[in-house]
């Protein structure tokens, strides 16, 4: 029985972009690809091979697929952009998921997790 | 489960940026946020209303040892972090020594930063007293690239220096706007760059504060005799 080839594992990450613009998409790919290239360079740009798989500019969310060994990397590149166009902006990684079909599952679910309460720092 | 610190945030520019910040470290995933302020009282009830821990910190930038002492002196016990800019080499040794200094900070700036930074004789000194080195995270994202090489080289080898003596590492945002504001698991992606493993990265951003903010707010709390003696009951 012929065992199908497996590629590169991948995950797909979904990020909001917190700034005062709104931006297309060719300038947020091109962002990302750049933050990977500035920290990582060429060898760890091709490691990460992240894709824009979608975006949406009026809600400055999208979702990013990339390499599932290179994922602490991709995150640290995103952190890294402080600006796009000028404007400043930050990206947060909202979730991250290994199916593209999962992360679409658990951001369109209207459940609310119960948010923490405040830390309880114990004092003896 | 984990909670996040973000252990300096320092005061915005714009007075209504603070409460935007607060909100925006919740969103994060933060349980409890350092506030640098010169004024204690009102900050752990606009935490509050936020339905965050706010930590009071007081950052302290000194231009000789005695200017330390007397700062030290002053104002230690009416914060509960007390954090120490380095600009000066006789300030870094004075403040390792000194025991009611609880986190040391070093220039962002990597020319003055190969000067003044956290070397072995720091570390050892800052491993007897009990303080902590602090990375702010906005540091690295401000620098141009070729600054920021320079920034990371040196900040690794620091980070290397506070973990041969076991000195705490606590990283923070430094941030005083929220779009330098950075989720907990981005500030452990960051740390890929000063060469910090995951695990270690997540400590020093949950347990370091942490422990931080306990023992000094035990020591805050009235009955407080000595370390792991308290007044229970006064028999008078």
């Amino acid at each position: 029985m012929k065992m199908a080839a497996r590629g590169v594992r991948r995950r797909y990450l979904s990020f909001q972009i917190l700034s005062e613009g709104r931006f297309k998409e060719k300038v947020v790919e091109e962002a990302i690809m750049r933050g990977i290239l500035t920290l990582y360079g060429m060898k760890g740009l091709s490691q990460a091979n992240p894709q824009l798989i979608e975006y949406d500019a009026e809600e400055k969310k999208g979702i990013l697929r990339c390499s599932h060994t290179q994922l602490r990397q991709v995150r640290a590149s995103l952190a890294y952009i402080t600006n796009l166009e000028g404007l400043s902006t930050s990206i947060n990684v909202k979730r991250v998921s290994g199916t593209l079909r999962a992360l679409r599952r658990r951001q369109t679910q209207s459940f609310t997790r119960p948010t923490p309460s405040t830390t309880s720092i114990s004092v003896p | 489960m984990v909670k996040y610190i973000d252990l300096h945030l320092k005061k915005p520019a714009k007075s209504d940026e603070l409460r935007s910040m607060l909100t925006h470290a919740k969103r994060l995933g933060f349980g409890a946020v350092g506030l640098a302020s010169s004024d204690p009282h009102n900050l752990r009830d606009i935490g509050r209303g936020f339905d965050i821990d706010v930590v009071t910190r007081v950052d302290l930038r000194p231009e000789s040892g005695r200017e330390l002492l007397r700062l030290l002196s002053n104002l230690r016990w009416r914060y509960e972090v007390v954090a120490v800019e380095c600009t000066k080499k006789e300030v870094a040794r004075q403040s390792a020594k000194d025991h009611r200094v609880d986190i040391l900070n070093f220039s962002p700036s990597p020319i003055t930063r190969m000067k003044v930074w956290f070397d072995r004789q720091e570390a050892s000194l800052a491993s007897e007293a009990g303080c902590a080195l602090e990375i702010n995270i906005s540091d690295i994202l401000r620098a141009e690239p070729f600054q920021c090489a320079k920034l990371i080289s040196v900040v690794r080898a620091e980070i290397d220096n506070a973990r041969r003596k076991d000195v705490p590492v606590v990283v923070s945002s430094g941030a005083d706007s929220p779009m330098l504001m950075r989720g907990p698991r981005e500030i452990v992606a960051l740390l890929d760059l000063l060469s910090v493993e995951e695990e270690a990265g997540r400590e020093m951003i949950s347990q370091n504060p942490l422990m931080i903010v306990e023992r000094n707010r035990g020591k805050m709390a009235p009955g407080f005799v000595a370390p792991g003696v308290r007044v229970v009951e006064d028999g008078r």
